[in-house]
């Protein structure tokens, strides 16, 4: 009997939690969720709170794309695939080399490579738009996207990565006759798509959001990336909320897309980015 | 490695190997080139550009002036500097004690929650990380509309008088750190997780025995053990916090009144309004400098930890 009833008291307190986890989910996206409802409410019912709109329409949604939001939205994804692929494809050679190869300089590499981990975005800003200038790159995807491929983080975890593999992998290809780049391309490639996934998502996402590069390397309006512009729609007065609402959804979806199919490369890269 | 084998071989595999280390090495390099040049050319020669500016007085259109250390000088007499320091240490108070303690405390709850039930709480927690900083402000701006904001219906409602926010020198600081927080909690949630997953149920089951109670358990058990992931956690935020720049520009152009004015908002508007690009750099670099200390001191916790 009294098993019974501490079931009955381990039911009751797993309910309490999850109601209380509920409200504080609740709590922590509905914001989200009003940016949604608001995007499809009329420009003067923005600011109606109800929860569910009254009357649903599509004028914000038309107002952003008319504020030539498709054309930002394809600058955005242009840029985020760019740089994903191409970071991806350098880090994993550089990763690769500092874990399996050997060469001289290589723990002074790895030391240099890492720690510019310790030199932060905002100070090298301005001087990078000086270089941008010189190189005659400002208002072009160039400028946006070669200096966003260079990172440590990503050479650091595929270096960890490939660290860990056993060493006959090597030995096996070599004496099947593999070439260097045989044994890279062929082996060690494929054995990474999990960590590659990983690493993909975070990078898409990281260029996808980012503000302040693209903010300072393009005054062009037809070279602004999503976030440019819609940080540039926003401070303008006579926005209606409606279509700032709508232009925020148009920016989040393809994120949204990411984070539910993707989901758990998304909690792993975070772990990945933690404590090793 | 080698060696031993090395010695005992004829001449002619010796050169073998030894062109085999040539093409090793040349591969390596080969590997790394690209990386190597993007690293030294958008990382390394900026911050040396920036070193080099910050010994100038520049304002772009007329050629540079040397002027030695006098950019460092006057930062030390410049009141406005030294208020966007006081204001970035101000957030730094507000938002490094709000993310640790919440996502710490959410960490432990979730964690207890048995099944499935915990995955999906985690990912809706952690749903506010993935959108950028432009749209966050864009929503909380929204809801915190001195007029006609959710927030404000809220305590009209239940009989609060009705609050500026971002309008507010005495509050924006604070909304700017509470924005932040709210989209970043759900991330060291999972950080604290992860560790919190790696702590022997067998701990708590035995101080349960003993009657002790979950205050108890947290204090004794769960913090101490936490020891490595809390400072990792705290300083990382701390370097953040320094840094703070998307959210002020979209949201309060470092108003109203300088209230947040951070550092790099000030290195920012330096650069690209004032035109003093040499005194810009300077500030930069002892903000650099500043970071630089808190790294190294991430980077022996980290080191320490890999070493194990």
């Amino acid at each position: 009997m009294s098993k019974t009833l501490e079931a009955k008291r381990n039911r009751k307190i797993y309910i309490t939690k999850v109601v209380i986890a509920a409200i504080l989910g609740i709590m922590v996206v509905f914001p989200i969720y009003m940016m949604f409802i608001s995007s499809v409410k009329p420009k003067s019912d923005v600011f109606d709170m109800k929860i569910i709109p009254g009357t649903f329409t599509l004028d914000g949604y038309t107002t952003a794309l008319n504020e030539n939001f498709g054309r930002y939205f394809s600058n955005s994804l242009f840029v985020s695939t760019v740089v994903t692929l191409v970071a991806l494809v350098f880090h994993a050679m550089s990763g690769y080399a500092l874990a399996r190869l050997d060469f001289v300089g290589k723990k002074g590499m790895f030391l240099w490579i890492i720690s510019t981990l310790m030199i932060p975005f905002s100070v090298i800003t301005i001087p990078l738009f000086i270089l941008m200038k010189q190189f005659d790159w400002l208002n072009s995807f160039k400028g946006i996207i070669i200096p966003a491929i260079p990172h440590a983080y990503g050479i650091f975890l595929y270096r960890q990565f490939f660290i860990t593999m056993p060493d006959d992998l090597e030995e096996a290809a070599t004496i099947d006759g593999c070439s260097y780049l045989g044994i890279f391309t062929k082996i060690f490639l494929p054995l990474s798509k999990s960590i590659s996934v990983t690493l993909g998502v975070a990078f898409f996402i990281a260029n996808w959001n980012n503000y302040l590069w693209p903010l300072i390397v393009t005054q062009k309006q037809s070279m602004w990336v999503l976030q440019v512009a819609l940080a540039n729609f926003v401070g303008r007065s006579d926005t209606p909320w409606n279509a700032i609402m709508a232009s925020g959804v148009i920016t989040v979806i393809p994120i949204i897309i990411i984070f539910f199919a993707l989901q758990k490369h998304l909690v792993e890269g975070i772990k990945m980015s933690g404590l090793k | 490695m080698n060696n031993l084998s090395i010695s005992t071989m004829t001449t002619r595999k010796k050169y073998g190997i030894k062109s085999k280390k040539v093409k090793e090495n040349l591969f390596a390099y080969f590997m790394l080139a690209p990386d190597v040049i993007g690293i030294a050319l958008f990382i390394f020669v900026p911050i040396l550009i920036a070193l080099y500016v910050s010994f100038h007085d520049w304002n772009v259109l007329e050629p540079m002036k040397y002027i030695g250390l006098g950019n460092y000088k006057n930062l030390l007499s410049d009141g406005q500097w030294w208020h966007s320091v006081w204001t970035t240490l101000l957030y730094t108070l507000m938002f490094v004690p709000m993310v640790f303690c919440i996502s710490l405390l959410l960490a432990v709850f979730v964690n207890s929650i048995p099944g499935s039930a915990q995955e999906f709480f985690r990912t809706l927690y952690f749903i506010p990380y993935s959108i950028s900083t432009v749209v966050a402000s864009l929503i909380w701006r929204f809801m915190m509309d001195p007029q006609r904001g959710f927030i404000n219906d809220i305590l009209r409602a239940i009989g609060l008088p009705a609050q500026d926010f971002l309008g507010n020198p005495r509050q924006a600081l604070f909304c700017i750190a509470f924005i932040s927080a709210w989209m970043l909690i759900g991330y060291y949630s999972i950080i604290f997780l992860a560790a919190l997953k790696d702590i022997p149920v067998s701990y708590y089951e035995a101080a349960y025995l003993d009657g002790a109670n979950f205050f108890h358990v947290f204090k004794s058990i769960t913090f101490p053990l936490l020891k490595e992931v809390n400072t990792f956690v705290l300083i990382v935020t701390t370097i953040a916090s320094f840094q703070v720049f998307d959210q002020i520009k979209i949201l309060t152009n470092g108003g109203p009144a300088d209230a947040t004015n951070v550092s790099v908002y000030y290195i920012y508007k330096n650069a690209f309004e004032y035109m003093k690009v040499g005194y810009s750099s300077a500030l930069a670099f002892v903000l650099f400098a500043i970071i630089f200390v808190f790294s190294l001191i991430q980077l022996r916790i980290t080191k320490g930890n890999s070493d194990e």
